[in-house]
């Protein structure tokens, strides 16, 4: 028996790590870091090696499944049904609601995983409109969708993320963002750690900002100001107004790139360092100072990540932080943050189309990301009386747990008459579904690392293979969703007696002159491509008609008024007002591999609720205690366990746990750990209007002892 | 960057199981495991993802540039566990 090595790559994160794989008879014998790799040269974290653990794990999908039992019960009763009669069944109901209620009565929800499926995610768009105009709903409002409606106002199209240059970088601000555990969202990178200790060693500086002291903050990187959860906003603005009014600036060179100067001035002019050090617990002097260190660097970078786009104010601090690295001359500057146009300049096709995105709906004006409702309003969107939604199809997510208010959205999934649910396991949301199919892992699909073209801070394209072939009657998710739509007598990919979920991107590939072919003849299929220039953000980056940055998008007015509310809320809060931030752990990754037995170790075996040890003894907790966690708008039981890193005054819990009715996870429901987005707001007026980002994090909590049981 | 095993350690199994790269050694298939005062990481082959750190239950587990003034030589002590091994013409565990 001949054992074979297959070069690959990891797709749980934006870097894409070089993996290597063993095969032999079909069988993986082993997962590894890929030395060989031209860009990670063999980094990767334990995560993407112990997907085999996945790829293996016996409570994996195989077949389509069809629910025996009514999905009023609980725990679902399924048995396994062939493709043709999963997919004529499924074909029938869905042509038959849309025959009653309309085009619009679809709805559907993309998890995170899908963003890195090249072979779906290049064709979502055409397999999406095949199933009607019902409303989209999808993870991205529940980590990042601020991001999303940001760089849309300000550059043009929703995906410009100029990214830090850490390769060059000779100080570096990196905001609610923990390298050494997430390694990096809206950037490719390979080894961040190792680029932030090179900083240090070439003479720079790396500051972080968290209300932790991150894994990421070492002697060998930089030091962490512990600021207070949801301040961010504010903070920004202070380092802004600091550099505006106090540093100076070189106006000529800002407005060749740039256009509204003067209503961004108008607005951080009402925003000095001495509001922000109010609110934030960092002192003026330290804003002072870092506005001072920022300006003075030769070049300066700056970053910010899913700890502050889960708060309140997402869009408002992404804005200051695009606008600081504009105005300080770092925007398009080696060193400072760049755009990357890879293997093909993407930016362009995701123009803006319309100046005012909003429109009247039921629950007053609401607008779309990136095509995306907000998760917030699912319930209150499916329940619809206007515009009735009958069935959900689920893409790989898990909507039940990732969005707030578990039990008011469970009651509107059990209202609808159909749900399908495509993933590799039977998930909590699957556990609803009226069909279940079964879907390739990543070890079983091709691919290519499509999804950080225009954030690639060391542009490469590779090609994967599927390592081995699909386990039972697993699919490719496009597959999958174009059987559907074949059974519904609609075009779909395989109407091609050769089907080409590639040819997207092939036709992207040509841009650089490369096919996929050319890549499978290169060493661990992989074409290096060139660093960025930093003339690439505004040559292919902005998209507005004008060629100009946007420094003050009439859109944002909508959020000044609510930044001044919090502002004077947070001052008059209590002094010992406790904050609930979120915390992912170095062996999480939402809740995609929560299944995982060699994961429930030590403190991880549910997710408790960290405080630091002051909080406790002031409150009279101690380690192991059992607290109920409470909120406005809902509460969980928890273990104590005491933690220094946390600022005084903020407690930490975890998301992807609550897995207590996965029947099919059964690691998983063993260590079900709470749902924490049961604390979450939800519903009408409890997102943020300008992206219909879900606050997650920064949210006020009392904490007590529960009574004994 | 390589982590480190420094005093704390009880010889629980929880990094050598979450290990991806089998660099913690003894593991339970070595003669020595069953008397282990302590695990050692090997730095030749440690890829720094942290996963030990997470699951230690005593906090043991530093960064090499993290490592508490009082245990800086545990550097030296995880690092001379391999190379006494290796002299001793015994191959550790995840050198392949």
């Amino acid at each position: 028996m001949s054992t074979k090595r297959v070069h690959t790559f990891c797709r749980i994160c934006e870097p894409y790590c070089g993996l290597l794989a063993e095969v032999e008879d079909g069988r993986i014998l082993s997962l590894r870091s890929d030395k060989d790799h031209p860009i990670h040269k063999g980094f990767s974290c334990h995560k993407g090696i112990q997907y085999l653990r996945v790829h293996q794990d016996p409570d994996r999908l195989n077949y389509p499944l069809r629910r025996c039992n009514p999905r009023s019960e609980e725990r679902g009763e399924f048995a396994p049904v062939g493709w043709d009669q999963a997919a004529t069944e499924i074909g029938a109901k869905l042509n038959d609601i849309v025959r009653r209620y309309g085009d619009k009565a679809i709805a559907m929800y993309t998890g995170n995983p899908i963003v890195f499926n090249s072979g779906f995610f290049t064709n979502a768009e055409a397999l999406s409109a095949g199933f009607g105009a019902g409303p989209r709903f999808g993870a991205l409002t529940q980590d990042c969708a601020n991001k999303f409606a940001g760089s849309e106002a300000i550059y043009g199209s929703f995906l410009v993320h100029p990214f830090p240059d850490l390769l060059h970088t000779d100080y570096f601000v990196g905001i609610g963002c923990n390298p050494a555990v997430s390694h990096m969202a809206f950037m490719e990178i390979s080894d961040p750690m190792a680029k932030l200790r090179a900083i240090k060693q070439r003479g720079g500086k790396t500051v972080f900002i968290n209300p932790r002291q991150i894994e990421s903050a070492t002697p060998g990187t930089g030091e962490v100001l512990q600021i207070r959860p949801d301040t961010d906003f504010y903070f920004l603005a202070g380092l802004l107004h600091e550099i505006i009014f106090n540093i100076g600036y070189d106006r000529q060179r800002v407005e060749k790139h740039a256009k509204n100067l003067d209503g961004l001035l108008e607005f951080v002019k009402t925003w000095p360092a001495e509001r922000a050090a109010a609110v934030s617990g960092i002192s003026l002097e330290t804003i002072r100072e870092i506005a001072r260190e920022f300006c003075a660097a030769p070049s300066a970078s700056i970053y910010m990540s899913t700890g502050v786009n889960q708060g309140s104010q997402g869009v408002l601090a992404y804005w200051m932080l695009q606008m600081i690295s504009l105005v300080s001359g770092n925007l398009g500057k080696r060193g400072g943050n760049l755009y990357s146009v890879g293997f093909c300049p993407t930016a362009q096709f995701t123009k803006r189309k319309q100046d005012q995105p909003f429109f009247d709906t039921e629950f007053g004006e609401l607008r779309a990301i990136a095509g995306t409702m907000p998760g917030n309003l699912m319930p209150e969107l499916l329940e619809s009386r206007q515009s009735p939604v009958k069935a959900l199809i689920v893409i790989s997510g898990n909507p039940l747990l990732s969005i707030g208010g578990e039990a008011r959205l469970r009651a509107a999934l059990q209202g609808l008459e159909l749900i399908v649910v495509l993933d590799i396991y039977r998930s909590a949301t699957a556990e609803l579904a009226d069909y279940v199919l079964p879907a390739t892992d990543f070890l079983e699909r091709e691919d290519v690392n499509s999804l950080g073209l225009g954030m690639q801070l060391e542009p490469n394209v590779q090609y994967t293979p599927a390592v081995v072939p699909a386990a039972g009657e697993r699919r490719d998710d496009w597959w999958i969703l174009s059987r559907l739509l074949q059974a519904m007598g609609k075009p779909s990919l395989l109407d091609d007696p050769q089907p080409k979920p590639f040819g997207p991107v092939e036709a992207m590939l040509q841009y650089s002159g490369l096919s996929l072919d050319k890549l499978k003849q290169l060493p661990c299929q992989t074409a290096v491509l060139p660093e960025p220039d930093p003339e690439e953000l505004f040559r292919f980056g902005v998209q507005n008609d004008d060629g100009l940055i946007d420094c003050c998008p009439q859109l944002f007015r909508r959020g000044y008024a609510s930044a001044e509310q919090r502002w004077q809320g947070l001052l008059a809060e209590p002094k010992d007002q406790l904050k609930l931030i979120t915390r992912r752990t170095g062996l999480m990754i939402n809740s995609w591999m929560n299944n995982l037995p060699v994961h429930k170790k030590s403190v991880h075996m549910t997710n408790p609720l960290w405080m630091n040890p002051r909080d406790a003894e002031s409150r009279s907790l101690f380690g192991g205690d059992e607290v109920r966690v409470q909120t406005d708008f809902g509460q969980v039981q928890a273990e104590l366990v005491l933690d220094e890193t946390l600022r005084p005054g903020v407690v930490a819990m975890s998301h992807g746990w609550g897995q207590g009715k996965a029947y099919g996870l059964s690691t998983a429901r063993r260590f079900p750990g709470v749902n924490v987005n049961q604390l979450a707001a939800v519903g009408p007026g409890s997102f943020d209007v300008l992206s219909n980002q879900a606050q997650l994090t920064g949210i006020n909590v009392q904490v007590t002892a529960s009574s004994p049981q | 960057m390589t982590f480190v095993i420094a005093a704390p350690c009880v010889a629980d199994y929880s990094c050598v199981e979450v290990c991806p790269v089998d660099c913690i050694s003894p593991g339970p298939d070595d003669p020595e495991f069953q008397n282990a005062e302590q695990m050692y990481i090997n730095p030749q082959q440690c890829i720094g993802c942290g996963a030990c750190v997470e699951v230690c239950p005593v906090a043991a587990i530093y960064g090499a540039d993290s490592l508490p003034a009082k245990w800086q030589h545990y550097a030296e002590v995880n690092r001379s566990y391999f190379m006494r091994r290796t002299n001793a013409d015994d191959v550790p565990r995840g050198k392949s």
